[in-house]
């Protein structure tokens, strides 16, 4: 059998080409990196099977967003105006020629990749006659339908596929030798049987969640009784006010809120503690009133208080004119700052003081203002002539040489100026005297002035309060409560504990009175009873009970009506839950069963898979060994690679030296010698299950170095020659020595440059 | 008649369809190849350009086959194999005028190779390679660490590239699950439970153990599917 042409059109990187291998043994494409050999691969490939194995990876990159195509760029698509896109392929079988050729419709493609647009493939035994879909049967009849089936396995193998060993992670290398042997169909039935055991684990677990938390209620209801008191228990609402869940007509019952409301100790039982308890609670509730107002009210002031209520008009008189402070500014005031009355002083001390006395004395503050005035403006122009004299005395003392014997101000003739000077001197003087003798008097009209103030308003109104049994000391002190709280307080007492404010005959009587009614009002109490325990049942619950309901009689009633609902809901909802538990309890047994038959279902498959790999490793182990020892010349000292089947780990080891050992080869190997190991691989199946001499390998040499490249070819040439070979390599070097060794053997190698056929355009998708 | 390892060389040189040219130089027979083994007993790397040159002026239909001439250094030592691997790797790995495959053999495995041969006499050496129980006792010296018969069988095996391995064709193992009827219900089961989003997945099954208890207890199910 041979591959005689390969035609693209509109695929991938070719608008149209047709390679033509005429009629050689072994074909070895060459050419650089993009150039398209890979591409000729990706077309038999596609023809045969329906699909390129490598590129349905793609879609899981698109699917994580690695890659992704242009808007006007579709996958294996050349041109996207073109209407078809595919290939066709010669073969030559058995002395026939046939062609074959899968093709899509450009605009059938999608992205990512989707092989469900190529059609079937279809066949033309010769140019003349029309394409038609090939049947299973045709092919059969002509020998390909194995081949066809098992050619990714058997007789091709792509570079991703001769890279797959690189991968370091445990689970792809897995995926790596399971695509190798060939076992994806059991890897894929494998993975989804787990994977409903798996989700029936699942199920099963909450399933089981859900029986427990059943049981538990049904226990629960199962386990809470109640005293049968005989009682009808009729439904009586007791807080009118709010609205509480308990005291509905229906009230909704589950265990928890059961033992909430009924158990010993339940709300109803504190609501009934506390009501037999109310008369200790108030007490306790005075107890602690009236000791918080003996720790923490200062009883002087409010003593003080209730002491000069009566006087309360008359003293906040006097409080507002001692904040007025008058005596202290008239004490310290100078000529210019005196207080007047009228401006100063409350009206209410005005009229104490009397209208007439005190314009009298405002009068008497206006003179002396009046005085001072004037006498500052005489002292003023006195200085004036004083200043001007001493300016003239010194010009008539300084021009002797002029004669001045009549005066220049008023024209007396003094006759010499020694007259004059002796004149302007006397003067001078008197005018000095004076000048001394008005400032002189004021001092003194300014005490007397203090003192009659003082004597008519100050002492008046002090003396006028006193007769009213008001000294300046308690005005002051009443002036410095805070009489609206002491107001606030006592009415507030008053309300509460009918605390009286009556004065006594003193204010520390007045006191101690209050104190006695105070420690009164306190009584002892059991010393077994917690204040804050009642007060919190109180708080809680008894202060939305109405006041007529606070009885023990409704309480009861309350709990009797409460155990009767519950004993009602009980019986129905046990049935109910007996009911769950049990359908939970058969869901588990089906659950169960299941379980075990997936799981027989997966030793099935597992076992099948198994057998098959055992079959492949047993059949292959030493052909394997043979081509492995050939290819890697240089390792393991010559010497090839053991396969074991590891039932424990259900896949199967590659190992050097010792065939039992545990140690996988592929971890200690270089790139080199893992695509090596790929190669022998696939040589070693398609020598022992190929049913038609062929096999592809897309990049043999690749990371091979030159000693396992010899003996690659020397396997290829001597084992293979019968086979049609397809090999592409970059390196032309490579190419040559293949074609050289293979022409040696009268192997008929024909060398493809691919850069002939190439015109970039880029059209692979970006990543 | 074979006595030596020499003997089994040249044997198997000419089953393969070689013929000594000269001496230990050896050709393939076949008029359309051009195939050439020089086998030696030793072979020193340093003269190794001085061989060529002495094989290239006596035999003048060698000098287009530069680069097609292989040499076989067949050599008998003594104590164990590793030893040698050393010399072996030397001259394997030296890339200059020819391709060199070294060969060591001790005598003892050669003698136990020799009564293994006479054994299964009329069975060719290749076929004899691919044979289960030969492989079982390869398997068995390498786990004892041992260069034996066996060892040197299938060492012969990789380093002559010609020795053709007849494998009968064989059927391939169908890579496929067979199920019987009830597994085959139980995946189609499977099959219609079954979507890669777990939570549809528990869905699904959830609602079928539910749909398999009302069909086993309808009564008890029609007060219960409402739970």
């Amino acid at each position: 059998m041979k591959i005689r042409q390969v035609t693209l059109y509109n695929f991938k990187g070719f608008e149209h080409i047709t390679c033509d291998f005429e009629g050689s043994q072994a074909i070895i494409l060459g050419g650089k990196n993009g150039y398209g050999k890979t591409t000729l691969f990706d077309a038999i490939e596609l023809v045969l099977t329906g699909r390129i194995q490598r590129y349905e990876n793609y879609s899981n990159d698109c699917h994580y967003g690695r890659l992704h195509f242009g808007e006007q760029t579709l996958p294996l698509v050349n041109n996207c105006d073109k209407d078809k896109v595919g290939a066709l392929v010669t073969i030559e079988y058995n002395d026939c020629f046939f062609e074959l050729k899968r093709e899509a419709k450009t605009q059938d493609m999608k992205n990512p990749i989707d092989f469900e647009a190529f059609s079937p493939m279809m066949i033309r035994l010769n140019h003349d006659e029309e394409w038609c879909e090939i049947t299973t049967e045709q092919l059969c009849k002509l020998g390909l339908n194995y081949f066809v089936q098992s050619f990714v396995f058997l007789y091709y193998i792509s570079q991703e596929e001769a890279t797959s060993f690189l991968k370091q992670k445990e689970n792809e290398r897995y995926t790596a030798i399971s695509n190798l042997f060939n076992t994806s169909d059991f890897d894929r039935k494998i993975d989804k049987v787990s994977i409903m055991l798996k989700t029936l684990d699942e199920i099963r677990k909450e399933t089981n969640d859900s029986v427990n938390v059943q049981q538990k209620q049904l226990d629960e209801y199962t386990m809470l009784s109640f005293k049968d008191e005989k009682n009808e228990g009729t439904y009586q609402r007791l807080c009118s006010q709010s609205r509480h869940a308990w005291d509905t007509e229906h009230p909704n019952l589950s265990p928890a809120n059961y033992q909430q409301l009924l158990s010993e100790d339940g709300i109803i039982d504190k609501v009934l503690f506390a009501i037999n308890h109310f008369d200790t609670y108030k007490q306790m509730s005075i107890n602690n009133y009236v000791n918080s107002i003996i720790r923490n009210e200062n009883l002087d002031d409010v003593a003080f208080y209730i002491q000069n209520k009566a006087l309360e008009n008359h003293i906040l008189i006097y409080v507002s004119y001692l904040h007025t402070e008058f005596d202290t500014k008239l004490q310290n005031a100078s000529i210019t700052n005196l207080p007047h009355l009228a401006t100063n002083l409350p009206s209410e001390i005005l009229n104490i003081i009397g209208k007439e006395e005190v314009k009298r004395l405002d009068d008497k503050i206006k003179n002396i203002e009046e005085i001072y005035k004037n006498s500052s403006e005489i002292e003023k122009l006195f200085a004036n002539i004083l200043d001007e004299r001493k300016i003239l005395i010194k010009t008539i003392e300084n021009k002797e040489a002029i004669h001045f014997s009549t005066c220049l101000l008023c024209g007396h003739d003094y006759k010499s100026n020694d007259n004059l000077l002796k004149s302007i001197y006397v003067t001078t003087d008197e005018l000095n005297k004076k000048l001394q003798g008005l400032s002189a008097n004021l001092p003194i009209l300014l005490a007397d002035l203090k003192t009659d103030i003082i004597n008519s308003v100050v002492q008046v109104v002090e003396d006028h309060f006193l007769k009213l049994s008001i000294s300046k000391e308690v005005a002051q002190r009443y002036g410095e409560l805070d009489i609206s709280l002491i107001v606030r307080n006592l009415g507030k007492w008053e309300e509460q504990i009918q605390l009286k404010q009556s004065p006594a005959n003193s204010v520390e009587n007045t006191k101690i009175a209050m104190q006695n009614y105070l420690n009164s009002l306190i009584k002892s109490v059991p010393d077994d009873l917690s204040y804050d325990q009642l007060n919190q049942i109180f708080v809680s619950y008894v202060k939305d009970i109405d006041i007529d309901k606070r009885t023990e009689e409704c309480i009861k009633t309350k709990r009797q009506y409460l155990l009767n609902c519950w004993n009602a809901m009980k019986d129905e909802r046990l049935v109910k839950m007996h009911k769950e538990v049990s359908w939970l309890n058969k869901k588990l047994d089906i659950i169960d069963e299941k379980n075990k038959a997936y799981y027989k279902l997966l030793l099935h498959i597992k076992n099948q898979r198994r057998e098959y790999l055992q079959k492949i490793v047993s059949d292959m182990e030493a052909l394997f060994y043979i081509y492995s020892g050939r290819i890697m010349q240089d390792n393991y000292f010559g010497r090839g690679l053991f396969i074991r089947f590891e039932s424990n780990r259900s896949s199967v080891l590659f190992v050097a030296g010792n065939p039992n050992s545990e140690v996988d080869a592929l971890y200690s190997m270089s790139s080199g010698q893992l695509v090596s190991v790929v190669l022998s691989f696939i040589m070693t199946i398609n020598k022992l299950y190929g049913s038609l001499p062929i096999l592809m390998i897309d990049d043999p040499v690749q990371t091979i170095d030159d000693l396992n490249l010899w003996g690659l070819i020397e396997t290829l040439r001597h084992e293979f020659h019968d086979h049609f070979l397809m090999l592409s390599t970059h390196e032309e070097n490579f190419g040559a020595l293949i074609r050289y060794k293979f022409a040696k053997i009268n192997i008929d190698a024909k060398y493809i440059d691919m850069q002939q056929y190439h015109r970039p355009k880029n059209c692979e998708p970006k990543s | 008649m074979i006595n030596t390892f020499y003997d089994l060389l040249d044997s198997l040189f000419c089953e393969s369809g070689y013929r000594k040219l000269v001496g230990s130089l050896y050709v393939n027979d076949n008029p359309k190849s051009k195939d050439f083994w020089l086998l030696v007993n030793d072979f020193d790397l340093d003269s190794q350009y001085v061989v060529l040159e002495d094989l290239l002026s006596k035999y003048m239909e060698l000098q287009a086959e530069e680069k097609n001439i292989s040499i076989l250094v067949v050599k008998c030592v003594s104590g164990s194999h590793d030893n040698n691997q050393d010399e072996i790797m030397r001259l394997e790995n030296d890339a200059y005028c020819f391709k060199k495959y070294a060969l060591y053999y001790t005598d003892e495995a050669w003698q136990a190779l020799l009564s293994v041969l006479t054994h299964s006499e009329g069975t060719k050496i290749g076929d004899l390679m691919l044979q289960e129980s030969v492989f079982e006792n390869l398997k068995e010296e390498n786990n004892n660490a041992q260069y034996g018969p066996y060892s040197l069988l299938y060492s012969i095996a990789h380093k002559l590239p010609f020795l053709l391995m007849n494998v009968a064709p064989q059927q391939l193992v169908d890579s496929h699950y067979k199920p019987s009827e009830d597994d085959q219900k139980l995946f189609c089961e499977i099959n219609n439970l079954f979507a890669l989003d777990g939570d549809e997945r528990k869905q699904h099954t959830n609602e079928y153990i539910n749909q398999l208890i009302n069909e086993d207890n309808e009564d008890t199910s029609s007060d219960l599917i409402q739970l």
